[in-house]
């Protein structure tokens, strides 16, 4: 399995908001994270594709609980 | 400084603006519009500059891409605009509408809602004829 570090803008994303899509994404994934704005993923699929769809995730989560 | 940047071969496309002229709501709302046509990610500062990361999801013209982004920039930041002019006399009418039989709790409306009423349509039922007028006639 690859590694890749996704980084997360505290100022953009809401942690409650990334922390919910961490849990979403378990299954997809197995997570590290680092600190506020990093976190570590672990997976047999396409990390680039996970990670993008991953950040998406994040927003329209936001978006549905007008967390912004 | 560079404020866009393409990757026609990634299909990636960075913009960076300026948060004076397209606020944080106006971002966000334009990437909720995007998020079925492309990956996007938010980085910056919200105070100083926001940098927006698409990548288009099927290999779409990327250029078409950016020029669409910066037309719905600019459509949801008249929407806002528009929203925060008429944000006054939305809250007016809809005090108004919600209020309308019980003027103490809405005195400013009526002073902005004086009219001329010289037929008596606008005085209620009961205080023209008195609360038990079916009641009188029989």
């Amino acid at each position: 399995m690859e590694k890749i570090q996704i980084k997360i803008n505290p100022k953009f994303y809401k942690k409650e908001a990334v922390e919910e899509s961490l849990k979403a994404f378990s299954d997809n994934f197995d997570y590290k994270i680092i600190d506020d704005s990093l976190i570590e993923i672990e997976s047999e699929d396409d990390l680039e594709t996970v990670k993008n769809e991953f950040y998406n995730y994040v927003l329209a989560l936001m978006k549905n609980k007008s967390m912004v | 400084m560079e404020k866009v940047k393409i990757d026609e071969e990634k299909g990636e496309i960075e913009i960076k603006l300026d948060p004076k002229l397209y606020s944080l709501d106006v971002i966000y709302s334009t990437a909720y519009v995007f998020l079925d046509k492309a990956y996007i990610k938010l980085d910056g500062n919200p105070e100083q500059e926001v940098i927006v990361q698409l990548k288009t999801k099927n290999k779409d013209n990327t250029e078409k891409l950016k020029n669409d982004f910066y037309n719905e920039l600019l459509n949801y930041a008249f929407y806002k605009r528009q929203t925060e002019k008429t944000g006054d006399i939305r809250k007016i009418i809809l005090q108004k509408v919600l209020f309308t039989n019980d003027n103490n709790i809405c005195e400013e409306c009526d002073e902005e809602f004086e009219f001329d009423d010289p037929e008596g349509i606008a005085t209620p039922w009961e205080e023209k004829y008195g609360k038990d007028t079916d009641k009188n006639k029989s």
